[in-house]
């Protein structure tokens, strides 16, 4: 549902099942114009779902194909019917998709090709270390919804660190599921709008929402996520901040099932060292486990981090240091041959830079700000070195020039081998 | 770098010792077990080879560290490292023989050898000097000698106690956190990831005497911050040896030439006595008082 290929063998095996002799994609003009005319035949809220009057043919062929087509690609759905916020003014339809959720998706799409080509057999597992403000709560509130509306009997877990974003998080996903029309959102059988958000629908699909700090439970099961569960999608956010991370490792994860149904996005800015998320990003890094690390750096969004920058104004050496960074670590991430920084982008970098620095706060910035995954975590308590000085090393350092393994008792034993031929 | 550029490198490598060329392929495991190499010997310098010497179990590492002595166009600088943690302390001796014979100096000798003898260094430093040959050693000095031509002991070999660690932490740290304000440059040059990340986690709850590796880290060592600060202290002391430290004279140099710069940028802007506080003389202009018809003279 996330790559084109399998979005394609998807949607003509449903096509199929149904008897739909050709499928059709929508523009968003159409979409709107289908929504208005089906509006009259919404089915109340507490009916069994039946249209309130009888659909023409020709309304019933569009209410099959949109479900169909929805259902095979997640970009279809999330073009045409996924609305989200507008940065906290109004909300709009969610595409077209930043370039940092652009980079994300198609990292999905790898491994749904990698499953569909027997080389995984796990599902999505990914854990996306990322810059502030880049639209990946979103995205994965997309994906977590976009599931739990287009199949059946599904388990989801959403959370965040405190009840507060919890309920931010899932509110996401709630409205794009509020604002789905009528023939693609399935009935609410069963909900709770206040903290511990739960929504159960008439497909089977049942969908949680908890916290990283959360003291429900009896006495010594509390803050137990998942656990007796079995969630098969999983949303988890601000994973550097969570009080009790030990519930993910102890109760959550071994309910995730090995399946290729599986959805599990973890997502969070690095918030120091040697935490729980630092190490979970390490592990996956080093390839083990179920999860593949996604980098989202700041430069990965263009359109958000810039700034116009005058005439006059050349770039610092720090700044020059951070864009020579960018160029080298940069293409590994965002899986292309170049990446150079713009002069707009240099300069915001250079003007926020110095506004930490001046708050005495550049630990911060740097973090969340980084060239890539290593600098993301460089700020550790006190450090007899500041983070200033730290930077200006990391900046100087020279590439690798040679390196050799050294085996001297080994040659020296040949030596002796050769001398006694001799 | 791929093996066949390597084979391609200036680099005289010491026959018999066994370099066999090695690129890390995964960072940041493929950096231990290895000599990291960022800049080649060259003949013209001075080199300070320090090691701490682990127990070779997995637990605490061994580390050389190979410093290029600063000079006046050049500030200190790390240019080689091998960091292991299963490289046991007798044959650690060996690798470091083999280091040591790769970074001669200009003095044709090996590099100066300091290895911390606390532990399990004695054992290595005595057979590299009993077993294996290597010659130059870091002699033990009495830094509170009266007398300076008496400061030399009869001991070679660096011991870390809790008067010394201070002083090599306090001159490593002054050298990591200075910079040139001419070139740039700090007064000591790191190149290692190795121990940029055990900079990291190198805390402290009061001073210097008490930092250490972050103890709530188990994964945390401060091996390579104490080797790179034994090798700054030797090259420093080496240094010391000369009438003005080394960093302090390449800065004054430094200055001076930016002073000549900011001199010789004046007399192009045609600048005149009138409007700077220099003579005439030094703006490049006839004086008016040595001119005969000074009466004519419109300045007067």
């Amino acid at each position: 549902m996330y790559s084109l290929r399998i979005s394609a063998l998807s949607a003509s095996r449903l096509a199929e099942t149904f008897h739909v002799a050709h499928l059709s994609e929508h523009t968003i003009a159409e979409v709107e114009e289908w929504t208005e005319r089906l509006a009259d035949a919404a089915p109340p809220p507490k009916g069994d779902g039946s249209p309130t009057r009888e659909l023409a043919s020709e309304e019933r062929a569009f209410i099959l194909n949109e479900r169909i087509v929805t259902k095979a690609s997640f970009e279809y759905w999330a073009s045409r019917y996924a609305f989200c916020s507008v940065e906290g003014a109004g909300i709009k339809r969610m595409y077209p998709l930043f370039d940092s959720q652009m980079l994300a998706l198609q990292e999905f799409a790898r491994i749904e090709e990698r499953i569909a080509d027997n080389q995984l057999a796990e599902g999505i597992l990914v854990n996306a270390l990322k810059a502030r403000r880049l639209g990946m709560s979103t995205l994965a509130q997309a994906a977590v919804w976009h599931r739990l509306t287009t199949q059946t009997y599904l388990q989801a877990v959403t959370a965040s660190d405190v009840p507060a974003q919890s309920s931010y998080t899932f509110g996401i996903g709630k409205l794009m599921f509020e604002k789905l029309p009528w023939w693609l959102k399935p009935q609410l059988r069963a909900f709770s709008n206040t903290f511990p958000e739960e929504y159960e629908l008439a497909t089977g699909c049942h969908v949680w929402c908890h916290a990283g700090d959360s003291k429900r439970g009896m006495e010594g099961e509390r803050g137990q996520i998942g656990r007796g569960k079995g969630p098969s999608i999983v949303h988890l956010t601000e994973l550097a901040t969570w009080d009790d991370t030990g519930q993910i490792d102890s109760a959550l994860l071994p309910t995730v099932p090995y399946s290729p149904r599986a959805l599990v996005f973890f997502e969070s800015s690095p918030r120091g060292r040697n935490n729980w998320w630092h190490k979970h990003w390490l592990v996956s890094m080093a390839g083990h486990g179920r999860f593949t690390p996604i980098f989202i750096p700041w430069y990965a969004e263009p359109r958000k981090y810039r700034k116009p920058a005058p005439p006059d104004w050349t770039p610092s050496e720090t700044t020059l240091a951070h864009a020579r960074r960018c160029e080298e670590q940069g293409p590994r991430w965002l899986h292309r041959e170049r990446v150079d920084l713009t002069r707009e982008q240099l300069y915001w970098y250079e003007g926020t830079r110095a506004y930490y620095e001046a708050k005495d706060t550049l630990g911060d910035f740097l973090q969340e700000y980084a060239a890539d995954p290593e600098e993301c975590f460089v700020f550790s308590g006190r450090s007899l070195i500041s983070v200033e000085v730290q930077q200006r090393i990391q900046d100087g350092m020279r590439p690798l020039a040679a390196a050799f393994e050294i085996a001297p008792l080994m040659d020296v034993e040949k030596a002796k081998v050769l001398e006694g031929r001799a | 770098m791929s093996q066949d550029l390597l084979s391609l490198l200036p680099l005289e490598l010491p026959p018999g010792y066994g370099f066999h060329p090695s690129p890390p392929r995964i960072f940041p495991d493929d950096l231990y077990d290895r000599l990291l190499i960022w800049e080649l010997p060259r003949r013209d310098q001075l080199y300070v080879l320090s090691a701490d010497v682990g127990d070779g179990i997995g637990q605490d590492r061994s580390v050389v560290d190979i410093t290029r002595v600063g000079t006046l166009k050049e500030p200190d600088e790390q240019v080689a490292q091998f960091v292991s943690a299963h490289v046991d302390p007798i044959g650690l001796a060996p690798l470091i023989d083999a280091i040591g014979r790769l970074y001669v100096g200009s003095d044709n000798l090996e590099a100066l050898c300091a290895v911390e003898c606390n532990n399990h260094g004695l054992v290595t430093q005595s057979e590299l000097q009993l077993h294996l040959g290597y010659s130059n050693f870091f002699i033990w000095q009495y830094l509170d000698a009266a007398d300076p031509e008496r400061a030399l002991s009869s001991r070679i070999g660096w011991w870390t106690t809790q008067r010394t660690r201070p002083l090599i932490l306090a001159r490593w740290l002054k050298k990591v956190r200075s910079l040139d304000p001419v070139t740039n440059l700090p007064d000591y040059r790191i190149n290692s990831p190795i121990l940029l990340e055990e900079i990291r986690s190198f805390q402290t709850v009061g001073g210097i005497r008490e930092a250490e590796a972050d103890p709530t880290n188990p994964n945390a060592h401060d091996d390579c911050v104490m080797t790179s600060a034994i090798g700054v202290h030797v090259s420093s002391t080496i240094q010391y040896e000369a009438n003005e430290p080394t960093d302090q004279a390449r800065r004054r140099m430094n200055e001076e030439k930016q002073r000549r710069a900011a001199v010789d940028q004046n007399k192009t802007e045609g600048r005149d006595y009138i409007n700077q506080a220099f003579t005439a003389e030094e703006a490049g202009l006839p004086d008016p008082m040595q001119v005969e018809d000074y009466d004519d003279n419109a300045y007067f």
